[in-house]
């Protein structure tokens, strides 16, 4: 295990080239927008902010109070949708070329992916920032819990991007069952309504993990103050999720090339 | 600088047409249906040879014969069996398809300095060089243009220098060096001889010109054995003995 901890510091150190791929593909995707990564930020915003103003009406809620809640819940969930629709084409589709052709370890991929999804989390923080103030949320204990969250969410996605890749390599059907899944979790995540609502309930949502993510970013940025259960929960699914990867990358370091079609 | 192989082979599992998909692979437990048995295929078998600074090593062989997959396993992109033993001393730059990491909607600019990184260079140095890989490429007036936009002679002149510009020690080149107009393929000859002597070039091609021109050694591969290495003359009665020729 002590060589694949050292690629993966390798790979997170080596800034230069993920960093570079990350920009590539934003290029690439965004290649024709005048407004590049911000129109999508704006297309969501214009669909929160009429999905706030029915959804306010019908729960009979502050419009501004369920805006925040939604846009907070649903930024962090757009992220961890596109890290994994990415993930599941990383190595079979997307660096298929670069995995053929170069000798690079594939945490290097993985982490591109995720940084291009993270700083497309971070160009979202003005507009919360903006709305937290705008409703009188802002907290100077939201710095520390956000910096804390953000650390250990990049972590967890390199980890749950790498085990997805490898896994939607070898085996092709798995992306879309992912999608399906991910359709399912959306909904059984409070993104869209209030954990409160649930009442005594909330036990059977705090088994869903990614609960404790989008509970962690939200509280800690609109509360100031976070769930310890949630923290802990964070804290060791990332650490368990690094681990896994790196003994999936043990077994499969070898194999990934021959994997590729 | 050098390159030392012994022992060196690779073996694996040809796919079946039902691998990859874990829907069949589960319900192949559940019924208890015999998995399809898999044909091992043996790509390399038992290679010896040693290189030093100054060789340029031709690799031939008919389709098949474990040119590429040589290439690779000397570049690390895949695995040798554990038995194998490859000891490279030197900068080690493989160059098998450099079109293929290219991001083709980008500029020029772009994709050098992405290719440049991939390839194992620092930014830095990338940076320093881009200059002279746009103008030994004749392709200034098109740094900001897309990459896609560049004919497919563009494009290969345009990695051809990029690959050889940025420099190395160690050149592991599959297929690469017949490039461009004439006038080019003076200039590339050009810049190869002037690195002939500080360097190690492997170079796997069917070109038999090509491996004449740039080679001092060759490895006649056939079905993954290691028929010859040694003089090029040699090899090639070999080859063509093989090849029946």
């Amino acid at each position: 295990m002590k060589k694949e901890i050292i690629s993966l510091y390798q790979s997170l150190v080596n800034f230069e080239l993920y960093k570079e791929l990350a920009d590539t593909k934003m290029r690439a995707r965004y290649n024709r927008t005048v407004l590049g990564p911000f129109w999508e930020i704006f297309g969501a915003l214009l669909l929160l902010l009429l999905l706030s103003f029915l959804w306010s009406k019908l729960w009979k809620v502050k419009f501004i109070d369920f805006f925040t809640y939604l846009l907070i819940g649903y930024t962090l969930w757009r992220t961890i949708l596109s890290t994994t629709t990415d993930a599941c084409q990383l190595y079979s589709y997307t660096y298929t070329g670069v995995l053929k052709n170069v000798k690079i370890h594939p945490f290097v991929l993985a982490i591109s992916c995720t940084y291009k999804n993270f700083l497309t989390l971070l160009m979202n923080f003005p507009l919360i920032i903006f709305i937290l103030y705008l409703n009188n949320q802002l907290h100077f204990s939201s710095i520390f819990f956000t910096i804390f969250f953000l650390f250990l969410f990049f972590l967890s996605s390199i980890a749950a991007s790498f085990l997805l890749a490898v896994l939607c390599l070898k085996y092709r059907d798995l992306e879309h069952t992912i999608g399906v899944l991910l359709g399912m979790v959306f909904f059984f995540t409070p993104i869209i309504w209030n954990v409160d609502q649930l009442g005594d309930n909330i036990l059977y949502i705090q088994a869903n993990i990614l609960y404790h993510y989008i509970y962690f970013f939200r509280s800690g940025l609109q509360n100031g103050e976070v769930n310890f259960l949630s923290i802990i929960v964070v804290a060791v699914v990332t650490f368990l999720l690094i681990l896994l990867a790196l003994y999936v990358s043990k077994k499969t370091n070898k194999k990934i090339a021959y994997w590729i079609d | 600088m050098h390159i030392k192989v012994k022992n060196l082979s690779i073996t694996y599992f040809l796919k079946s047409i039902h691998d990859g998909f874990l829907r069949k692979k589960m319900m192949n437990k559940l019924l208890k249906k015999k998995q399809d048995e898999k044909k091992l295929i043996y790509a390399l078998q038992n290679l010896n040879f040693e290189l030093k600074e100054g060789d340029r090593l031709g690799i031939i062989g008919s389709n098949g014969s474990g040119k590429s997959t040589l290439i690779k396993c000397l570049s690390g992109i895949i695995f040798p069996n554990d038995d194998s033993i490859i000891d490279i001393n030197g900068k080690c730059l493989s160059i098998i398809d450099p079109g293929a990491l290219a991001e083709v909607t980008d500029t020029v600019l772009n994709n050098i300095i992405i290719i440049g990184l991939l390839l194992g260079f620092e930014k830095k140095i990338i940076l320093q060089k881009i200059s002279s890989i746009l103008e030994f490429s004749e392709l200034d007036d098109y740094a900001t243009h897309r990459f896609s936009s560049l004919s497919s002679g563009m494009k290969l002149k345009l990695l051809f220098s990029i690959v050889f510009i940025l420099d190395s020690e160690i050149f592991l080149i599959d297929e690469f060096l017949t490039t461009g107009d004439e006038k080019f393929r003076k200039k590339g000859v050009q810049l190869l001889e002037k690195t002939k002597t500080n360097s190690i070039l492997v170079l796997c091609s069917h070109d038999r010109s090509a491996i004449k021109e740039f080679c001092n050694k060759i490895l006649v591969l056939n079905n993954g054995k290691q028929e010859y290495f040694g003089n090029i003359e040699d090899g090639y009665k070999i080859y063509d003995k093989l090849m029946g020729v």
